[in-house]
């Protein structure tokens, strides 16, 4: 019973918080819902069915998933870490804000993987690219929790984030580097292993130091 | 009953509250200090904000580190509030009072009373951005009383207010006292002298004096005097300026001094006896 109301206020706070962002809220599912699918249709109306469509669109959708997978979570950090009275938010029995974070962006990983599955439905082995994705994602995450604690500037962690991706797309398929992502081969589970997992596990890595930023290393405006 | 006992905080080298000990019964406390002094993070400390020794914060004799509930107790205002500015009031309010743990139907009543005692019921659904600044930190005081909490923080809660804000809000403080204990900082004099019970005197993070506004004026007594400006190299020792102001044709200066000088006494205000206790006069 406890629980159930505990959830209900979780995410009573997920709309506040997203309703707070105002038109900032529409980029992700704007992102997965509209631009992902149209893009998807014009390289199918230039390539055809077939492997090659499925490529252009692995890559597409690997330059833009991840990224806005952090958008929700950055801008409702926003409040956390640099508005005017944010300790005020840390005067709470849950002075961890992992919980809240985490709920806006298992949201989206709900969007992404909807539409990966329906993706699958027209390109055969879409929808297992939801977990390489994933990985990838939970990457960023940790990176945007960590850095938006430890520098307190919004506008940093996105700058991060950002130069991530460039770095990404420009060292694309350069197989061996570490944190380099974006490939447009099929997923393998060498790949797996030997890419993936390890971004996914310093993505918790570094969610849990920011966690730790946030419980005792925490800024005041 | 909140209590202090030897609490000091540190950060880095820099000490910024020395042994502080001090006992808040129900009523008004006013925590005047320059800037500095240590108000600020003995407002931290108080809502756990700031780390503190075990037993140096206790509330009714239990240690404030040891008390899952204690943050119940307290409604705080911090110095700067601008949070949510895009929700509107109530949905502010109702975030507030969501990150608080409060649930169940009686939250919409709470909301609605406390934005009441605050008189902002017409603005309940208003965007925040829109209110102005003395709106605004009228409404800093309403999530404050969230959840009915007997103690209240206020951290310079008149700061950049109008002087007819300022006077609202010492009416809200009035309306709100009963029953509870209300911890206000502030470096405006005139903001503790109507409001508050007891007067606390901090610099340097060590409590200098404590007690009723009218003793901390009475502390100037017989040490304020009026000296024109032109016969000031006849002061004798030490003396502060604490104001000048002209009359007659003349400058005059008002002078706290506590060797005793050959010039008319003037009458001590709160802020003459806030003086001489920073000084030591």
């Amino acid at each position: 019973m406890r629980a159930q109301g505990s959830v209900r206020l979780l995410m009573r706070r997920m709309w506040l918080h997203l309703k707070n962002l105002r038109a900032l809220a529409l980029a992700p599912p704007l992102v997965l819902n509209v631009l992902l699918p149209f893009v998807s249709y014009l390289f199918y109306r230039q390539e055809g069915l077939g492997s090659a469509l499925y490529f252009h669109v692995l890559e597409f959708v690997q330059y833009l998933v991840p990224f806005f997978s952090i958008w929700w979570v950055l801008f409702t950090l926003r409040e956390y870490v640099e508005a005017d009275g944010n300790e005020l938010l840390f005067v709470s029995r849950s002075r961890g804000k992992l919980p809240d974070m985490l709920a806006l962006f298992v949201l989206y990983q709900l969007n992404a993987a909807l539409l990966l599955c329906l993706g699958g439905a027209v390109l055969p082995g879409m929808q297992l690219e939801f977990f390489r994705l994933l990985c990838v994602s939970v990457f960023y995450f940790g990176l945007v929790y960590l850095l938006a604690f430890l520098t307190g500037s919004i506008i940093l962690t996105l700058l991060a984030a950002l130069a991530y991706t460039l770095l990404a797309l420009l060292a694309q398929d350069a197989g061996g580097l570490f944190l380099q992502y974006i490939r447009t081969s099929p997923l393998t589970l060498p790949l797996l292993l030997e890419t993936y997992l390890p971004l996914l596990a310093l993505g918790l890595l570094l969610a849990g130091a920011g966690a730790a930023v946030n419980r005792f290393a925490l800024r005041f405006r | 009953m909140l209590t202090v006992q030897g609490l000091n905080k540190r950060f880095g080298r820099k000490t910024v509250l020395r042994d502080l000990s001090i006992r808040f019964d129900e009523g008004v406390y006013g925590l005047l200090g320059p800037n500095g002094a240590g108000k600020t993070t003995l407002m931290r400390c108080l809502t756990r904000l700031y780390p503190v020794p075990a037993g140096a914060v206790q509330l009714n004799g239990v240690s404030v580190q040891d008390d899952r509930d204690y943050l119940r107790h307290i409604g705080y205002l911090p110095q700067k509030f601008g949070l949510f500015r895009e929700l509107r009031v109530y949905e502010m309010l109702e975030m507030l009072a969501n990150l608080k743990g409060m649930r169940g139907p009686g939250v919409r009543e709470n909301i609605e009373r406390c934005v009441a005692q605050v008189n902002l019921s017409e603005h309940l659904h208003s965007k925040v951005r829109t209110l102005s600044g003395g709106m605004v930190r009228r409404l800093g005081i309403a999530q404050a009383l969230l959840g009915d909490p007997e103690i209240l923080i206020f951290d310079e809660p008149t700061a950049g207010l109008d002087p007819e804000e300022r006077l609202r809000f010492k009416r809200v403080i009035a309306e709100v006292r009963p029953g509870r204990t209300v911890l206000i900082s502030t470096h405006i004099v005139s903001d503790v002298e109507a409001s508050c019970d007891t007067v606390v005197v901090l610099d340097a993070g060590r409590i200098v004096t404590s007690g009723p506004s009218e003793a901390l004026r009475r502390r100037a007594a017989g040490k304020t005097y009026l000296v024109p400006q032109t016969d000031a190299a006849g002061l004798q020792g030490d003396y502060v300026v604490q104001d000048q102001f002209e009359a007659d044709g003349r400058i005059m200066l008002k002078v706290l001094s506590g060797q005793p000088q050959a010039f008319p006494a003037a009458e001590a205000t709160l802020e003459d006896g806030y003086i001489c206790a920073l000084r030591g006069l």
